[in-house]
């Protein structure tokens, strides 16, 4: 794998806060619905130009499959963006993001577990995040998601205690972390995978209780 | 340690233009709103980028790519999506308010 060519740090920092601007750009103009549609775009460009700021910036390894990985995503996202009815809207948004919360935790267990001796204190912790946050995404926004589908009952679901068991999940994920903050051990592995569970779990109970009016449908 | 300072900073300041941003949209734009910014926080797609930058064992692989596959559907995905909820104005608009 070759570097890629220096290039100096004010240009690409300059180049960085361009981008930004770009972005905000972007969201500035959802003030009326015909410049929010250009607003999209903007949006979508700049985050296309971060990504290709990212590839030329870091030599990847394995572009094929990079290559392969991301065409795949994304044709699929718009085909299904463009095909799906239009009441199906919502619990689409909810599964892409549900995706999202996917691609979060992965990224994290990865790096967790290849960096593991030489991570710094603070990627750890945002590693930890990355985990529990991604994975209860993923959990509650695929209930989200049904549930706007009207494919599982609409109505709220409360546990007695909800609250209890929703700080108990918490605490046990939290304890679970700071068990792994070590993450040089053979247990390693098998920790990170049960803080995944743990938090799936939390997301599921967690989405459980919406419900009712907010969800449009005739269930 | 500077580098925490600085990302604290860019933190805190994201807040500051994201309110700024966020609270001069009209309610009309709210829904549409959120699907566009939910497309933004698919800049975990850089993330998942990332992960290639070094050297993988076959395990490893197999999830890295199932990172930017599910990122890049959640990106492409929430801003076509967007899309179509922002056309859906425009029909109204044109046919003047059917529904």
């Amino acid at each position: 794998m070759t570097p890629p060519p220096e290039t100096s740090p004010w240009l690409a920092n300059l180049v960085d806060v361009a981008v930004i601007l770009i972005l905000v750009i972007g969201i500035g103009q959802f003030r009326t619905p015909r410049r929010a549609k250009i607003g999209n775009w903007i949006a979508a460009a700049a985050l296309n130009v971060a990504i290709f700021l990212v590839l030329s910036r870091h030599g990847i390894d394995n572009p094929l499959i990079v290559v392969g990985a991301s065409v795949t995503g994304a044709l699929i996202g718009v085909i299904i963006a463009f095909r799906i009815n239009i009441t199906n809207i919502p619990s689409m948004v909810a599964l892409q993001h549900g995706m999202g919360g996917v691609a979060a935790f992965m990224v994290s267990i990865v790096e967790m577990v290849r960096d593991a001796a030489t991570l710094s204190p603070v990627a750890k912790v945002s590693g930890f995040l990355g985990l529990i946050v991604g994975a209860a995404t993923f959990s509650g926004s695929m209930l989200a998601a049904l549930k706007l589908a009207n494919k599982v009952k609409q109505a709220p679901t409360r546990l007695p205690e909800h609250n209890a068991v929703l700080l108990n999940l918490i605490t046990m994920i939290v304890a679970l972390s700071a068990l792994m903050w070590d993450l040089t051990t053979p247990w390693t592995i098998a920790g990170l995978i049960a803080i995944i569970a743990l938090s799936m779990v939390l997301g599921h109970v967690f989405a459980m209780r919406i419900g009712g009016a907010d969800m449009p449908g005739d269930g | 340690m500077l580098d925490l300072a600085i990302m604290l900073g860019v933190f805190a300041a994201s807040f500051k233009i994201g309110f700024l941003l966020i609270s001069r949209v009209p309610p009309l734009l709210h829904t549409p709103l959120m699907s566009m910014t939910n497309a933004i926080s698919a800049v975990t797609i850089l993330g998942a980028l990332l992960l290639f930058s070094k050297d993988l064992d076959p395990v490893l692989t197999v999830l890295s790519a199932v990172a930017l596959v599910t990122a890049a559907f959640n990106l492409v995905g929430k801003f076509a999506i967007t899309d179509r909820m922002l056309r859906l104005f425009r029909t109204k608009a044109a046919n003047g308010k059917t529904s």
